[in-house]
């Protein structure tokens, strides 16, 4: 085949390709929306609040952008909102515990569809192939070890979410603990421990397994040590708040109105 | 000049958590778990803004 025959061929499969992923993504996201938001508050009888829309949105300009940022970071928040202003959502009574793993699968599904769907692009068809050497031996046990962690932290990063969520919501013990010492905010109360339960995996998970396989992505070492000096040359030179600095500005203010939120101060 | 502002609000910052993490142990004591979880938050959302605040000021006196 032609060079100029080729190119258009492959134009044709990255656009299906494209397609395929922008489709699969919208049904997978609007599923949870469905499952998170719209079942939860037609339940409630609050189906008509305008938050309710504001996920659907986020999840339409995200594919409309293809941002792994909006796609994988603020549809997920933005599913948080209306939970936020409906505790009731989250409550025990509309999620039994049959339900909630139901959720959590989709959920799951959607966070892996996209991660999977949005990084992985499918190359050009090669014009010709020859075998190497290196892969008719066995994987090397380096490799081994490396596969197998790999698997665990997705287990893992399945298994300590679930389970957190699990016992805040469905442990007797929390919900009684809940209701004596709250008995007039039980439902704004377990949004708060929800709420903070995701945050606080958040920040082990960004820690504890994105900070060790950051470890292992080695890469080119040479390009990688060049790059490393150049950037501490520039913050020496021009020094600028890092984005922790922004996060924690954020953060700061973000729980200070949760304290007053929780207090009845606002 | 730039030094001693970012030095003194680093000084504001740090002192302001160690506020926040005094009445997370006042909410502890009164058995109110969640405002001190809330509050313990607070504090290090603070400290870490702090830390960045002597970051800059050192790499000034550099």
């Amino acid at each position: 085949m032609s060079e100029g025959a080729l190119q258009p061929a492959v134009a044709k499969t990255s656009q299906r390709w494209r397609a395929f992923a922008d489709v699969v993504a919208l049904a997978l996201g609007i599923n949870v929306w469905v499952s998170i938001v719209l079942l939860p508050s037609l339940f409630a009888g609050r189906w008509t609040s305008p938050g309710n829309a504001l996920p659907l949105l986020v999840l339409v300009l995200g594919l409309w952008r293809r941002s792994e940022l909006l796609l994988l970071l603020l549809f997920p928040a933005a599913l948080l909102l209306p939970v936020g202003f409906t505790p009731e959502l989250a409550s025990p009574h509309v999620y039994g515990p049959a339900r909630f793993i139901i959720v959590s699968v989709g959920l799951i599904a959607y966070l892996l569809g996209v991660s999977f769907f949005t990084s992985f692009y499918e190359p050009p068809p090669p014009e010709s192939t020859r075998p190497l050497a290196s892969a008719s031996k066995p994987q090397p046990p380096r490799w081994q070890r490396r596969y197998r962690m790999y698997w665990a932290f997705t287990i893992l990063s399945v298994v300590f979410p679930a389970t957190l969520l699990y016992a805040a919501n469905f442990d007797e013990a929390t919900q009684a603990f809940l209701r004596q010492m709250y008995p007039a905010r039980t439902q704004q109360m377990l949004a708060v421990l929800d709420l903070t339960v995701i945050v606080a995996w958040v920040l082990l998970y960004g820690r504890f397994f994105v900070g060790l396989l950051r470890l292992h992505r080695t890469g080119d070492p040479d390009l990688a040590r060049r790059i490393t000096r150049l950037r501490l040359d520039m913050e020496v030179s021009r020094p600028k708040p890092r984005p922790a600095f922004y996060a924690g500005v954020v953060l700061a203010i973000g729980f200070l109105l949760l304290f007053l939120f929780t207090r009845n101060l606002l | 000049m730039r030094r001693y502002f970012f030095e003194a609000l680093t000084v504001l910052l740090f002192a302001g958590s160690l506020a926040f993490f005094w009445e997370c142990i006042e909410y502890l004591a009164r058995r109110d778990y969640v405002a001190a979880l809330i509050l313990l938050f607070i504090g290090l959302s603070v400290i870490a803004v702090g830390k960045e605040m002597a970051r800059l000021a050192l790499a000034q006196k550099e």
